[in-house]
Order: structure tokens, then C-alpha cells, then sequence
């Protein structure tokens, strides 16, 4: 069975990003958005970027080790199929082998 | 004198766009008595039909699938009627003249076997003027002193190899346990064993668009190179010197390779499959000329390409560290050149976010450690099954060995 190749359908997900503010509001919406956005620039933008940042590499490298861990599997699955194979065929040429032992032993 | 007949085989895999130069520069060779061979390995491009309606009068082989270099071309070869074949690459344009030199090195002397030319790349640079193989790990070097002196090399590219059919009557066609890469240094060591000598002769030439079919930076380009390698190396090195020698280094030349790194990553593959196949690799040892490993040296190969493949894997988990690190995520100070601004700033982001966003920021570190630590249990994990693994393997070596005794034993 192939593993699940990869885990592209993570990396979207560990970049955490900023969303766009939307307001339905029909006649103030725009105001709204505006303050709002002038409000987070001026209390929070500048404080996150550089943590979100952060945060942003610390997943690509998680993505990053799990793509490993994730081969080492698929490595260790094949070698374990071919030992298997190899014992089953070992195993068929004992048992041709095998002594044929006096009845009651 | 009568001129001896020059099968060219062109061995083509999804190469259509080189094709037609490639055939064009055969059709135009100056030297008289050629056929032309081109062996298709099942390519998925239009490379047969352009075959079959442009160059009619080319002899088509195709093979009903892809089974590397050696097979492929061992398939033309036979069909070959030729004194001397010719291998030529698809993506190699030989010079008008190129036959002519090659026949008289071969006419020359009757223990040269096989005979390469020069190589350039399409912006005239010198891609191939001879090869060695070097010790102790058999990495292939190209020559680029002394390029327009002919002269005995250790290996000829098989983009453009000439061989003597005595060659192939006396010691085999290629092995094809190499599936890319390797196979034509193979080769040559055994003609050398053989006997032959090896020439490179520059007046013959030609361009060679190398690795235009295959792209280096890809893991299946260093995982066949690995595995090449490493099989001539067991094939073709002698026991004392495999050990001593060309083991050690190779786990020298490992250690120093970027942790985790692709070709680091296609090195622990290649090892894997050599040690699956180490078996058939000693047969093809002893059969191609090599003296036999003993019982001993074989069970100590098993155990260094065990460690060479535990060692490729390792610095997963020194990377953990590194990893844990990162996952701290921190606060960082603003800065401006007036202390009065830093000052003004810190107490506005104290005010508005710092104590809101702290807890939560807490919180995702400690996520963050716990998922280093979930990983490095994985990794630690997967190192002990490695470990498990490559003793099991161990032991079906030693077991095989076993029973080939009692089975000589009857």
C-alpha cells in the first residue's frame, strides 16, 4: 500500500496567516472595517507579526520532520516485507529439509 | 583491408526531442558499413512513431518495458550484427567522423576492447576525455588533463561506448542488476579482468547533452547513482580493501552529509536495496570475475551496510532538538532609536495586547514542546525498529548461509 504521499494537504494549514476583516454591515460596514483595521495596527499587528512568524516556521519544520518520520516508515515497511519474504523462503526449504522424526517423538 | 561492420545502438527513453539529431548525426557518419539499432525501453512519449515514420530504415526494438541501461541496451545487442557495437545515448550527436578513429584503435591493437571518444557539451565545454573509477569508494571521475591524448582509462561513459564483439563473446553482456548509472564502469572493470584494454581516443567526438532524460535533482538520479556505485564497489573491491578500507569511508563520507538531506535520504535506500540483494550481488561478483567474499567478510558487510543505513537515518533525531527550539516562540523587543518611542510603544502593546495575547501564547508553547516530544518518542521509535530490523536481517543472512551449507552438504 502506498502511504499517504505526503503531507501537502498540511502545509496551507501551518501557514497561519492574517484574515481579511469583513462587516455586512450595509452603510457603516466600511467605516467599520476601516476602524478596525487602523485599531489592530496601531494595538496589535506590530506585537503578532514576528510571533506568528515564528510560529509559521516552527510548523514548516514539523512538516518537515513528519515527511521524514513518514519515509522512514515506507523504509522500514519494505524492509520488513523483504525479511518476511526472505523467512518464507527460508522456512520452505527447512520444512524440505526437515528429518523425517520415528513415530511418537 | 575489409572494414568491420559498426552496429550503433541508440537506447531511447522519452528522448523524442534529441532523437532526430541523434539519427541525423548516425546517418551522416563518414564510415562506411553501419546499421542502426535504436531499443526503445517502453517510452510514453511519440518516440516510436517518430522512429517508424522519419527513419524507416532504422532497425526498432521495443521493449515491453523499462528495465534500466544495461537491460535495454543487452536487447539491442543481441539483435546487433555487427564486429563492434557501438552504445550511443539519444541525447549524444556524434561528430561526421567519429567511426573512423575508433576502427583503427581496435585495428591497432587486438587486446583493445573498448573504445570511447570525447565528449563536449553543447557549449563546447568538456563534458567526458576519459574516466577512472577512484578508490576507496569508487566515485567515477571524468578526465580533463591531457583530453586530446589517446590513451588506457579506467572506464568509458556509456553515452558512446565502443566494444569489440570478442569482448561480449568472452565476458557477457551488461549487468543488468545496474538499472542506471554504473553499469558502463562495470563493464569495463570486467573487460579489464578479461584482459581488454580500455582506450579512450579523442579524435573521435561528439555532444552530449548529459542528463537531459534524467534530472539530477531528483531522488530517483541519486538513489540509482548510490546504489550503482555501491554495487560496483561490493562487485569489484577487494575483500580486505571493502572492509577496511571502502566501508569506512563511505560512513566518513555519510556522517558529513547534510542531516536529513535528499542525498543523505536516497543513500539509506541504496544501501537497503544492496542489502536485500547482496545475495544476487555476490553471485554477480564471483561470476564477473571478482574473487569471492568469505563467509566471515559477508556477515560484516551485512552488519556495515546496516550501520551505513541506521547512520543515514540518525540526525532525525538530532534535528529534534533543534525543532524544540523553535517551538519557543517568544516576544520580540521593539526597537527604535529613541528610547522614549520604545518606551511609548511598550506600554501601548502592554496595555492593549501583551496581557490579552501572553496566556494564549503560553499555551501554544506548551502545544508546540508537546508535539517535539511526540515526535522525538516517533523518531526514537523508529530508530530501536531500525535497529531490530537490520539484526533480523543480520540473522536471515547468517540463516541463508546456513542452509547453502546443508544443502552442499546434502
Amino acid at each position: 500500500m502506498e502511504k499517504k504521499k505526503s503531507n501537502d494537504w498540511l502545509i496551507d494549514l501551518a501557514q497561519v496567516e492574517e484574515r481579511p476583516f469583513a462587516s455586512q454591515s450595509p452603510l457603516i460596514g466600511r467605516l467599520i472595517v476601516w476602524l478596525r483595521h487602523v485599531w489592530l495596527n496601531a494595538a496589535a499587528r506590530a506585537y503578532l507579526r514576528p510571533l506568528r512568524q515564528q510560529q509559521n516556521q516552527f510548523n514548516r519544520q514539523v512538516l518537515t520532520q513528519l515527511t521524514r518520520h513518514d519515509e522512514w516508515l515506507v523504509h522500514q515497511d519494505q524492509a520488513l516485507s523483504q525479511n518476511r519474504r526472505a523467512l518464507g523462503r527460508l522456512r520452505q526449504t527447512l520444512s524440505q529439509k526437515k528429518p523425517t522424526l520415528p513415530d511418537g517423538e | 583491408m575489409e572494414r568491420p561492420l559498426f552496429s550503433l545502438i541508440v537506447l531511447n527513453w522519452n528522448a523524442a526531442s534529441f532523437l532526430p539529431a541523434c539519427l541525423n548525426a548516425l546517418e551522416a557518419l563518414t564510415y562506411p558499413q553501419t546499421e542502426i539499432i535504436v531499443v526503445d525501453n517502453k517510452s510514453s512519449d511519440e518516440s516510436v512513431s517518430l522512429v517508424q515514420t522519419t527513419f524507416p530504415q532504422v532497425k526498432l526494438v521495443q521493449n515491453a518495458q523499462n528495465r534500466g541501461f544495461a537491460a535495454g541496451n543487452n536487447n539491442g545487442i543481441r539483435q546487433a550484427k555487427g564486429e563492434i557495437i557501438v552504445l550511443v545515448n539519444p541525447d549524444v550527436e556524434l561528430a561526421p567522423g567519429a567511426l573512423q578513429p575508433l576502427a583503427e584503435a581496435f585495428a591497432a591493437d587486438n587486446s583493445v576492447g573498448i573504445v570511447g571518444g570525447k565528449l563536449h557539451y553543447p557549449d563546447g565545454t568538456l563534458q567526458f576525455g576519459g574516466g577512472d573509477i577512484v578508490p576507496p569508494q569508487a566515485f567515477s571521475s571524468h578526465r580533463t588533463a591531457n583530453s586530446d591524448t589517446s590513451e588506457s582509462v579506467g572506464y568509458i561513459i556509456g553515452a558512446f561506448m565502443a566494444v569489440r564483439r570478442l569482448v561480449i563473446e568472452t565476458i557477457g553482456l551488461m549487468d543488468e542488476g545496474f538499472f542506471l548509472y554504473y553499469e558502463d564502469a562495470d563493464y569495463c572493470a570486467r573487460a579489464r579482468k578479461a584482459g581488454f584494454d580500455i582506450q579512450y581516443v579523442p579524435a573521435a567526438s561528439g555532444i552530449h547533452h548529459e542528463s537531459s532524460t534524467t534530472d539530477r535533482n531528483t531522488d530517483f538520479y541519486w538513489q540509482h547513482m548510490f546504489y550503482g556505485r555501491v554495487r560496483y564497489l561490493v562487485k569489484h573491491t577487494a575483500e580486505n580493501e571493502l572492509l577496511t578500507t571502502a566501508m569506512p569511508a563511505e560512513r566518513t563520507w555519510l556522517a558529513q552529509l547534510l542531516p536529513g538531506c535528499q542525498r543523505r535520504r536516497m543513500a539509506a535506500r541504496a544501501y537497503q536495496t544492496i542489502s536485500r540483494q547482496l545475495p544476487e550481488i555476490l553471485e554477480a561478483r564471483t561470476r564477473d570475475g571478482s574473487e569471492p567474499l568469505s563467509e566471515t567478510a559477508i556477515v560484516r558487510l551485512q552488519a556495515e551496510l546496516a550501520g551505513l543505513q541506521l547512520l543515514a537515518w540518525q540526525p532525525t533525531l538530532d534535528q529534534l532538538d533543534e525543532l524544540a527550539q523553535k517551538g519557543f516562540v517568544q516576544e520580540r523587543p521593539f526597537q527604535s532609536r529613541l528610547p522614549l518611542v520604545v518606551w511609548l510603544r511598550n506600554l501601548w502593546i502592554s496595555i492593549a495586547t501583551k496581557w490579552y495575547m501572553r496566556p494564549q501564547l503560553e499555551q501554544q508553547n506548551q502545544f508546540n514542546q508537546q508535539l517535539v516530544a511526540r515526535l522525538r518518542e516517533q523518531a526514537e521509535r523508529l530508530m530501536i525498529q531500525e535497529q531490530a530490523l537490520q539484526e533480523t536481517t543480520e540473522d536471515i543472512v547468517r540463516l541463508r548461509q546456513e542452509v547453502k551449507r546443508m544443502k552442499n552438504e546434502g
